[in-house]
Order: C-alpha cells, then structure tokens, then sequence
C-alpha cells in the first residue's frame, strides 16, 4: 500500500496557505515531519486524516482518490491528533470500547485488543478511572491507544510525545518502530531527537512547503565537517550567535561550550564535531535560536 | 440574539405582538410606545438574554485564560464585576435595538406623532436597565455557584423568572417583589383606563396579536408617573446586582481549582489508591509489549456495538439518585390512571433527562472529540443514527410505564401523541446540539416548549398531548425536518 500526495494544498484566507506545493510518495515506513511553529505540518496531517479537506492537490491511498472516498482511508486509518479531548466521565476502557464502536471493531476482538493496548501504553493500573481525573500525559496515551485500536495501515501521529514522561516517551519511539514494519507511520513534531530515532525518512517544511526530503542519513552527511564545539566567555556568547548557528550551550567553570554549525572553522580552538540531527535541521531552516 | 433582537422588534413595529388591556389599549403615544418596548424588551431579553450571557466564566476557564489572569494582580470582585459590566452593556444593546424599533413604529402610527424623548426613554432608563443589570449579576452568581454554572442552573432560572415575572397577569407583584418592572406598568395603565372607562375591570396581557381580543376602548396614557421613590426603587436593583456581585465573590474560585479537576471523575480519583508497586530490577517498564495482529474478521461494523456504546456515553453522566427518580417515575407511570399519568407523570418523565438529552450533537465539539470521531468510517451515516437512537430510547425508556398503561387501554391518539413526542425529543437534542455545539439551546428551547405546551397548553406546543390528541402528525413532522437539519449540520462539520 503506499500514499501519494500531489500538489497539495491548503488556503485559508484570500492570501494565506497553510500548505502548498506538497508532492511525495511514502511508502512503509515512518516518516518524520519536521519544521518550525506554522510550517503546515498539522495542517498536512488533518488534511491526510480526512478532518481537513484540501483546498488544491490530491491525496491517493493505493488507487483510490481519498476526497473521493475518505472512508476508505478512515477504515485503515490511526489518527492522533495535536489537540485533542477525552469524554471525562468514561474510563478507559469504557472510552476505547467507544472509539472501537466507531471503529468498527468486533466487540470480543476489541476487548482483547482494548487489554493489549492498555499494557503497551501503560495504562492498566488506571484503567477504570474516568478520564476526566487523567493528567495529560496520561490522556496523551489513551489517545495512542486508540490510533492503533483497528491495526492501522496508515497511523498518522501529530506531537505524539506531548506530556510524556522520559520513560512513557522512551516506550512510545520504540512502540513507533516496532510497528512500522508493514505500515505507514506519518510523525510530526518538535522535538528533533524523535524523529531521529525512529524515522526512516524526514521532510522539513516550512512556510508551507516542502524544504527538504531525505533519509536521515543523507541529511547529517551534508553536515559533515561542518560542526564545531569550543568554548567561549559568557560575555561573547550574544555576539557569537548572531554570527553563527549556534545549536548547543554548556555552562562551564571556564565559560560556556558551544556547538556551532558553519561552513568553516569558526575559531582556532573549535574541533570538528560528529553532526546529528538538530545540527542538520537548525542549519537547513537557516534558523539562529 | 442580536437577530432575535431585530425579530421581536419588527414583530412588535407589524403588529404580530401586542400589549392590551383585555379589549382596551392606550393611544400609541410616546408612553405607550417606549412602555411597551420596555415591557417587551424586559420579557423576552431578560428571559433568554441570562442564557446568552452566561458561559463567559466558563469559557475562560475552559481555554485556560482564566488561569493566566488569576496569575495578575486582577482581584476577585475587579474580575467579577467587569463580566458583570460585560453582560449588561450586551442586554442593554440588544434593549436599544427595540428602542430604535419603537421610535419608528411611533412615526409610523400615526395616532399621536409628537414625540416625547422622556416620556418615551424613561421606561428604558428606569425600567429595562436596572432590570439588565440584575439579570446580568445573576448570570455572574450562577456561573461562579459550581451547582448552578450548568444546565440545572439554566432550568432554575427559567422557572426563577416566571416567579419574578407573575405580576404580568395576576393581580399581585410575585412575593411583593418586581424586578421586571411590569406591575409599575400594570397599575399605572388600570389607573388609566379607568379614569377613561369606569367599567373597565382590570386584565393585562403581553401576546401574539392573533390570541389578543379585539381593540373596543382606546385610553389617553401619559406614562408612569415616574416619582423619585419609584425611580430610588428601581435603582434599588442595581443596588441588589452590585450586593449579588459580592455573594458571587465568595463563590467564585477564581480559577484556583483547574477545569479537570472540577469534575466528579477528579473527585472521585481521590478516592481511588494509586498502587504501589516496587520496581523489579528485572523486568524495566521500557520493555516493550508486542501487540498481536488484529485478524481481519474482527473489522466488523455491527451497529448494535455503537448503539451500546452511545447509550453507555449518553447516560455516563448522571449519577445513581438520578437513575433511581428515573426508575420512580417510569414505574409510576404504569400505575396510575391513565390520564393522570399522561397528564402530570409524562411530562415529570420527559423533562427529567433534560441533562441527557442535552448532550446529544455537541459532545463531541464540546469535548474536543470531534477530529478523533469524525476521521473514523462513515461517521455521518453510523453515528449520528446511532445516537439518535440512544436518544430515542431513553426518552421511550422514560415514558415506558405511560406506553404500556396507553397500550392496555387501547388510547391510539395517545399512543399517537406519543410516539410523536418521543421521536421530537431527540431530534430537537440532536439538531440543537448540532448546529449550537453546545448543550444550552436545547436546555432552553426544550424547557421553554415543555413549560408552555405540555404545562401551560399554550402556542400549540403540547407535543405530549396531555390535554386532548396533542398534534401528532405536526410533531412528527418537525422531527423529519430537525434529523434533515441534524444530517446537515453534522455534514458540514464533517467536511469543514
């Protein structure tokens, strides 16, 4: 099964898109979406969970249009969305039973799915509380639950590790890759270092549209030799980072270490540093924090 | 509202809604005309303008702005008053519009074209205003008393205002007390006609023209005489709606209490010990726990599962005394005489659930839901029936014990009226819900359709039809066209 996406597009005022231009083919696999605040990546995701209809382009699952025919996405489809909400006074399971409902899923089949999920999202000890007495993180993992109720062939996850503690998120990027396998995974999110452990394709938008497509690898290959660590005043920190692209601070007892992205050597003291993918995504936005 | 605003004055400036005195009226004069937007505008606005205003608190405390403005140097009562001053100024725009309605109808008349400023803005002044600025202050109490910030809160205020509004056709002010002003109007306009037509004996009516009796007398009115204690008493009010502010203050929580642990499911967290349970340096919780694949059999849309599921949902909300008055009264239903119950029993039963019913439609947007439910299979066709459905059910469910005691007796126009009403019921929730997105239209509307058709056996709003056949094939009717309306609205939020 794979997705296409042409020319998509999303308008929402007279001279204002969310999303233009977007063309790509995804196949099995998780793709990272990354970008900065309004780069369009939620709006891609609505559009491709069939919440949003696009305003231009076309999005085809297999051989079928989905403005066509969206409930042909839907029945494979696992969306978890960036804002989302819970009914407070169900529990749990009362609520996956719910969303199972909608779903379409056997009753029988759905309970024993429904117990599945509640271990792998750790959820079981608080299963029969009402959901409106969960914290966010916790709400956070009910709503990964129910994006995998019906097995998705295509999940579509947007800022999936909003809330979750160090060890839930751990847990979630290894559920991610254990399930990518024979299925589409769409990841949109900030934070950088997911989708380096977990994606097996990037695309960086901004502004609305497509910057960069690649294999993680490709994009920290450009970065090669072209990241430096040295360290520097506090006092001459404000300076340097209008010059340079700065991507990590350390306080010392001697100053502050700095990790900088630039085509040459910035200072005599810097040493070359292995590139990840923060490196890569602060210097292809072309952003100085 | 605003266009509710414009409707009630064009009705009042084409003559659909009148003011009489049974068969007498006063000439449309400066008075007559300024009293009776007054009067109009304090009826009706002040009525359903309290279920426009509230929610704002709500609201603030819903998206978190609340808590953001808790966290300045902005104090209880400077918060509180300035949603009071809020409320008023819009209850007091939504009154001008009928002022400016009043102005033309008074050019229009003909019947005494000298205009009078005074005596036309007085009423508005000294009536309508101090009026708004209760209603307003009420709106604040009841948002910052928790019991009374939902829906029970707006079914106590519609009845509230009943109470505060009988001196408009009894012969005494309600409790000695008149915050809408109307028996000030009232007397002053007896006064008048008598002094013009001694036989005159009292009646006063606010209407639909068509129910009005004929004009037979017309009386020269000059207004109300507006003396510095009258008008002393009704600054009184405002007086009463800064005192409100105050009880209101020490209700309001000022957002130190965040939204979700407002709820009952938070509460009764507490109530639940977290287990404790000691790490096993064996086993680490990262470990990750395979899921099986689902087999393609078990991708089996039964609608019995989501019928189930709706009911469960719909009814997940009130708690066991609400179920064991529910259980009274569809039990007593089947007891009682068949008329008594058809007239007293059913209308208990079909206004109990208000707060069920309510929920239908919006749930979804109100819970933020929508995106999760609306980007499954077929969401138009699958579960906006299935939760018509659960509506329907509960509203039979409700009026069981009536069904059965109507189908013994062989009552087939009752049984009509009937199924009818229980059809209605949830078709009202479900478009009300739908296109308001929140449970207060149908609260309101439904209470307001209740109160004046089943109870009162007014407007040929009596949809159960607790007093004679009741207007079955009407009522069903207007059910196929709220589904269609229902469908619709759900259509557009669908693929918006």
């Amino acid at each position: 099964m794979n997705l296409q996406i042409q020319n998509l597009g999303k308008k929402y005022g007279p001279d204002l898109w969310g999303l233009r231009e977007f063309s790509i083919q995804v196949e099995e696999g998780i793709l990272g979406l990354l970008g900065p605040n309004g780069a369009g990546k939620s709006t891609f995701m609505r559009m491709l969970a069939t919440v949003t209809p696009p305003t231009e382009g076309k999005i085809t699952w297999g051989n079928i249009d989905i403005a066509e025919n969206p409930d042909a996405l839907r029945s494979v489809l696992g969306y978890l969305p960036q804002d989302f909400g819970v009914y407070p006074n169900l529990n749990a399971i009362e609520f996956l039973e719910y969303m199972a409902a909608i779903k379409g899923l056997e009753a029988k089949a759905a309970r024993k799915r429904i117990d599945e999920l509640l271990q792998v999202v750790n959820l079981v000890d608080s299963a029969r509380r009402p959901l409106g007495g969960y914290s966010s993180g916790m709400k956070q993992r009910v709503g990964i639950a129910q994006a995998l109720l019906n097995d998705p062939k295509l999940l579509i996850v947007d800022e999936p590790t909003v809330g979750l503690d160090p060890e839930e998120r751990v847990r979630f990027r290894n559920l991610l890759s254990d399930l990518s396998g024979e299925r589409i995974v769409i990841l949109s999110t900030h934070i950088v270092s997911d989708v380096e452990a977990v994606a097996t394709h990037v695309v960086l938008l901004n502004k609305g549209r497509i910057l960069y497509t690649a294999l993680p690898e490709e994009m920290l290959q450009q970065l090669e030799g072209k990241v430096w660590e040295w360290v520097v005043p506090s006092s001459e920190l404000a300076a340097l980072k209008q010059k340079h692209i700065v991507s990590g601070t350390i306080r010392r007892s001697d100053g502050v270490q700095v990790r900088v992205v630039s085509e040459d050597k910035p200072e005599i003291h810097a040493q070359s540093r292995t590139p990840n993918l923060e490196d890569a995504y602060l210097y292809l936005i072309g952003g100085k924090p | 509202m605003l266009g509710a605003a414009v409707f009630l004055g064009s009705q009042i400036a084409v003559n659909n809604l009148g003011m009489q005195l049974d068969e007498y009226r006063g000439e449309i004069n400066s008075a007559w005309v300024g009293s009776l937007m007054s009067l109009m505008g304090t009826f009706f606005i002040g009525w359903f303008g309290f279920y426009l205003v509230k929610g704002s608190i709500a609201h603030d405390r819903k998206t978190g702005v609340g808590q953001i403005m808790a966290a300045t140097p902005l104090t209880r009562f400077q918060y509180l008053f300035g949603k009071w001053g809020s409320h008023f100024a819009v209850l007091t725009i939504l009154n001008l519009i009928l002022v400016i309605t009043g102005i033309g109808i008074l050019l229009l008349a003909g019947e005494n074209t000298q205009f009078n400023l005074f005596t036309m803005l007085a009423p508005f002044f000294f009536i309508t205003l101090p009026t708004m600025a209760l209603i307003a202050a009420v709106a604040v109490l009841f948002e910052s008393i928790r019991f009374l910030s939902g829906g029970f809160g707006n079914v106590v205020y519609f009845f509230l205002f009943v109470i505060a509004s009988d001196s408009l056709d009894k012969s005494r002010l309600a409790f000695g007390f008149d915050p809408t002003g109307m028996g000030i109007f009232r007397r002053s306009l007896w006064a008048a006609a008598e002094a013009a037509y001694p036989q005159f004996n009292g009646g006063f009516v606010i209407d639909i023209q068509s129910r009005l009796e004929p004009v037979q007398y017309i009386f020269p009115w000059s207004g109300v005489d507006w003396t510095l204690a009258l008008v002393l008493q009704r600054f009184g009010l405002i007086g009463i709606a800064l005192l409100l502010m105050v009880v209101a203050g020490k209700f309001f929580d000022r957002f130190e209490i965040p939204d979700y642990k407002r709820s009952r499911a938070w509460r009764k967290r507490k109530a639940i010990p977290t287990p404790v349970r000691k790490p096993d340096p064996a086993v680490s919780n990262i470990t990750p726990v395979q899921l099986t694949p689902l087999q393609p059999a078990a991708k089996r849309f039964i609608f019995i599962n989501l019928l189930d599921a709706e009911l469960k949902n719909l009814l997940s909300g009130p708690r066991w005394w609400w179920f064991a008055v529910a259980l009274v009264l569809v039990l007593a239903g089947g007891v009682f005489p068949p008329a008594f119950t058809r007239a007293t029993l059913l209308p208990l039963a079909w206004v109990w659930p208000i707060s069920v019913w309510s929920n239908m439609g919006n749930r979804e947007i109100k819970h933020n839901v929508q995106q999760l439910a609306f980007s499954s299979a077929f969401p138009l066709w699958r579960q906006l029936p299935a939760q018509w459905l659960a509506g329907f059910m509960i509203t039979f469910g409700m009026g069981f014990g009536a069904f059965l005691g109507m189908s013994m007796g062989g009552d087939m126009q009752g049984l009509a009226a009937f199924l009818s009403a229980a059809i209605f019921i949830p078709s009202l929730a479900l478009a009300s819900g739908v296109w308001s997105a929140s449970n207060k239209l149908f609260e309101v509307l439904y209470i307001f359709i209740w109160y004046f058709g089943p109870i009162n056996h007014l407007l040929g709003l009596d949809f159960i039809g607790t007093q004679g056949s009741g207007r079955p094939a009407f009522f069903a009717l207007l059910s196929g066209l709220l589904i269609a309306l229902a469908i619709f609205g759900r259509k557009r939020q669908i693929s918006s």
